[in-house]
């Protein structure tokens, strides 16, 4: 995998926790769907982290990150992120 | 300041102050083999994330909780609807303890299945069961303090129990949990050992686990691990780490995806016209206990106690496995009683809590729960005597260089055979109990006369084909039909 691949995939994964940060602090959470909304955008936002850490660890192991890996997470951050914009 | 901290700009030299005051990379702990680095080894350590969260979650809850029976219920709910963020950190700090539960119990089983118990890691073993232990007091108190009905029920009845319990225990616990006396004693007494007293001594069992675990290294693979695989390991920092850390927010994202899709409902209120509506039921984790409790042998006089001895013995037994389960091989394939006698374990406390979670509150007769228990023990042990015939039959294959797809496919009729003459065998069983008893009793009715003869012809084909099914299979080795042979003409062998 190129590196500018990877550095385009690290730059949207740090917007992405930018961007669900952001609405993590504004949502005020009393009600249930307003709870569901806060759990699956902070779980977004673990998965994001994971990748950012898996490519750490990969390339610190001087390994390639795995694409089925990769694929998996960008897929669950995708599912997350549409149940979200569903339940909103 | 040292080198490192003047290289690589702001960031190097941030890092470099941080590693030099820390001392992150000159690690302590022994570095971790390479084989490691694989999920089932971290279900410990991931049980241990759960009580970080919980730990973090309980914190901020207690700000608010009132633990006394008049406004326990109350200020839950106040969590609940009124604080921000309540309904999550509740939902989160329930599923968490759930998950601690469960990742505890895979944790044990894994181990056992692996042989993690055996010399010279027995100590180890107990210490784990010592705070698995913990971890169901964790549940057993925290259950009781948002003062539901029924919460506030199926504590009573465990704190019932603990009264059948032989001495010293009896005492002991009472002295734990029930305290002064009255709901505001026991109330308090629930919290202070769900939020100090527990957590303490978790944390005290898990420094001493952790020390043994630095000791004696993380366990070889069952098969051995070759002298390459033990020389490639990594530091326990960042490598390690950044991986444990992976593990913890995956296991994070998955709690807080199973607290959307199930969200928490807070039961109605503790009261005595709410408690006469409520079937105590405990939580899925003491459901097995639960079920037992209700078989109708141990509704007599002292019948409490036999069970209570019966659940004791398991947790016994589960203690000293390391002192019973004494041999050095630790492969699963050589292993098939161990194995077995385990997937017979996870398979009855599987299906007893189920069991216990369909039927609140009814009593279960002692032939059906004999005839269940023992029918779910005889298929897992079928299945796994089938897997292990499989899996060694493709060895022998290997080695006899016959041609391998036969043998399993007759491996797989006999099983299947074995497992219909099981199933039939039980339904026989259960219907020659059920008939025998009804004409003991003066039924002479038609049906029941019919039921008697059908189930024990029936139970007797049933026989007659195990043994001609035990037989067929003997023919390829005719240990079977030698002793038959030797019986029939008198010889001596």
């Amino acid at each position: 995998m190129r590196a500018s691949y990877l550095s385009i995939q690290v730059i949207f994964l740090l917007a992405l926790q930018v961007a669900s940060f952001v609405v993590l602090w504004v949502i005020s959470p009393l009600t249930q769907s307003a709870t569901d909304t806060f759990s699956l955008y902070l779980a977004m936002d673990l998965v994001a982290f994971v990748i950012l850490s898996y490519v750490y660890r990969s390339l610190r192991m001087s390994r390639e990150p795995s694409r089925a890996w990769l694929a998996l997470g960008y897929l669950t951050v995708v599912v997350l992120l549409v149940s979200n914009l569903v339940l909103s | 300041m040292t080198d490192q901290e003047g290289e690589g700009g702001v960031a190097g030299r941030v890092a470099g102050w941080v590693d030099s005051r820390l001392g992150l990379s000159h690690p302590v702990l022994r570095p971790v083999p390479q084989y490691a680095l694989n999920p089932f080894y971290w279900l410990g350590a991931l049980a241990v994330v759960a009580f970080v969260i919980q730990g973090v979650t309980g914190m901020i809850l207690m700000l608010y909780y009132i633990p006394s029976p008049t406004q326990a219920y109350s200020s839950t709910q106040y969590i609940f609807q009124s604080v921000t963020n309540g309904r999550f950190l509740q939902t989160v700090h329930l599923y968490t303890a759930y998950a601690m539960i469960m990742l505890a119990f895979m944790h044990m089983m894994r181990g056992y299945f692996v042989s993690v118990h055996k010399r010279p890691k027995e100590v180890m073993w107990v210490v784990g069961m010592l705070m698995g232990f913990v971890t169901l007091g964790f549940g057993f108190t925290g259950y009781l303090l948002p003062w539901t009905v029924v919460s506030y029920s199926a504590t009573h009845v465990g704190v019932g129990m603990v009264n059948a319990l032989p001495q010293p225990l009896s005492n002991l616990l009472n002295f734990l949990i029930v305290g002064s006396g009255g709901d505001a004693g026991e109330l308090l007494r629930f919290f202070d050992l769900h939020v100090v007293i527990l957590p303490a001594v978790l944390l005290v069992l898990l420094a001493v686990k952790m020390y043994m675990l630095e000791a004696h290294g993380v366990a070889e693979p069952t098969s051995g691990a070759s002298p390459e695989a033990k020389a490639k390991t990594l530091p326990i920092f960042p490598d390690v780490t950044v991986y444990v850390l992976e593990l913890s927010l995956l296991f994070g994202a998955g709690m807080l995806l199973i607290s959307a899709l199930f969200p928490l409902n807070l039961p109605a209120e503790y009261s005595a016209i709410t408690a006469g509506q409520a079937t105590p039921q405990p939580d899925w984790y003491f459901l097995w206990i639960y079920q037992i409790l209700k078989v109708s042998v141990f509704d007599v006089g002292g019948g409490l106690a036999a069970a209570l001895s019966v659940v004791t013995l398991v947790f016994v037994v589960l203690v000293i496995l390391p002192f019973i389960d004494r041999g050095k091989t630790r492969a699963i394939s050589r292993r098939p009683v161990y194995v077995t006698l385990g997937l017979i374990f996870v398979g009855e406390l599987v299906m007893l809590s189920y069991w216990g979670y369909e039927t609140p509150g009814a009593t279960i007769p002692t032939e059906q729960a004999a005839l269940v228990v023992g029918g779910t023990a005889l298929l897992i042990a079928l299945g796994s005597l089938l897997a292990y015939r499989v899996l060694y039959s493709r060895a022998k294959v290997r080695l006899q260089t016959v041609p391998a797809a036969r043998l399993p496919r007759t491996e797989v009729r006999s099983g299947l055979a074995f497992t219909v003459l099981v199933a039939v065998g039980a339904v026989a069983i259960g219907t020659f109990l059920n008939s025998i008893v009804g004409i003991a009793l003066g039924d002479y009715s038609l049906a029941s006369v019919g039921l008697f003869v059908m189930s024990g012809t029936a139970l007797a084909l049933d026989v007659l084909g195990s043994v001609y099914l035990i037989y067929r299979l003997d023919l390829r080795t005719g240990g079977i039909r030698r002793k038959v042979k030797a019986l029939e003409v008198g010889w001596r062998e």
